[in-house]
């Protein structure tokens, strides 16, 4: 059977794009969310090539108050958990940034609510 | 090209500490916040605040104002409180330039939370108000926006013009880890409100 070029080229073309679409799928940091009373938070932990590790916290509904991050990183073969980015007062995002560390792993989240409701350390993985 | 922010950053850390022992020495020493000309949310912060305030912040708390001297040495007693439980512990450590600081407590992920007890007992107050005094003023906040903006600019982070200071935070946390990652994170540690940014213990 004969395949034409052009349909050999489309479907490489489409394979290339999946694969490109699956590693940023695998490589973004995926967030996991939760709720305490009427605050929705969002939480996520990453690592940069620059040797930045980060725990990010998110205010997802403008209904918390304080919000909590924590990340787990690694330098010189010696994890650490740094101490928490806590947000200023009525900004919406908590994120820790550690700079020189060679790998990053969890997060650890907390926020409470508006009406002062806090809930309990959260993971994200 | 960045300005030299350390150099910005000392004078800046210079004039705030003039102007908060200016303040704090108008203060009688006790804790009267109605004599003082506080901030609002300063002032809610301290109407907050319960007879159940640990003894070890009590006197860094007493005049509503924490410099940092006060915010350093409560850092300090939750380090070495940390140490006492055991805990091999890195700081205190730099945050944003000194804006802010921190530690590490190296250990298993089951190690995350073991903070807690020495946190509540002498820092979590002293620490909160540092934060509140952090906030920048509407004329500040506005300065700040946009120096902050044109430095992200110069590391070829676009920032719309229209941008809050928070929106710009935002677009320089969603920016991490592409592009010039080391020029983006000096404009985070200088100017940043959401960013926090620890330097390596070891490095």
């Amino acid at each position: 059977m004969y395949i034409s070029g052009s349909i050999l080229s489309s479907w490489r073309v489409v394979v290339v794009a999946l694969a490109f679409t699956l590693l940023a799928v695998l490589t973004a940091p995926a967030a996991s969310a939760w709720n305490v009373a009427e605050c929705n938070f969002t939480g996520s932990n990453s690592y940069y090539g620059g040797n930045y590790a980060q725990a990010l916290t998110n205010d997802s509904n403008h209904e918390c108050d304080d919000l909590w991050a924590k990340v787990y990183y690694k330098v010189d073969s010696i994890w650490y958990w740094s101490s928490a980015a806590i947000n200023i007062p009525g900004w919406d995002v908590a994120r820790k940034v550690v700079s020189g560390a060679d790998d990053a792993d969890l997060g650890k989240h907390k926020a409470t609510s508006d009406s002062g409701v806090s809930s309990s350390w959260k993971t994200s993985y | 090209m960045l300005p030299n922010v350390e150099g910005m950053w000392r004078l800046f850390k210079a004039v705030a500490a003039i102007s908060i022992v200016i303040s704090a020495s108008a203060c009688s020493g006790s804790v009267d916040s109605a004599e003082v000309d506080l901030r609002p949310e300063v002032r809610a912060f301290l109407e907050r605040l319960g007879d159940d305030l640990p003894e070890p912040q009590r006197a860094a708390l007493g005049d509503g104002v924490i410099v940092f001297a006060e915010y350093e040495a409560a850092y300090e007693r939750t380090v070495n409180c940390l140490r006492e439980q055991g805990l091999k512990v890195e700081g205190p450590l730099l945050v944003n330039r000194g804006r802010f600081l921190g530690y590490a407590v190296a250990g298993g992920p089951g190690d995350a939370l073991s903070d807690a007890v020495c946190r509540r007992e002498h820092l979590e107050y002293v620490d909160e108000l540092w934060r509140i005094q952090a906030l920048p003023t509407d004329a500040e906040m506005e300065t700040i926006r946009r120096e902050y903006a044109a430095c992200l600019a110069a590391a070829g982070v676009a920032v719309e013009d229209s941008a809050t200071l928070q929106e710009v935070d935002q677009v320089a946390g969603e920016a991490l880890g592409t592009g010039n990652t080391e020029q983006l994170m000096a404009c985070v540690e200088l100017y940043s409100l959401g960013i926090f940014v620890q330097g390596s213990h070891n490095g």
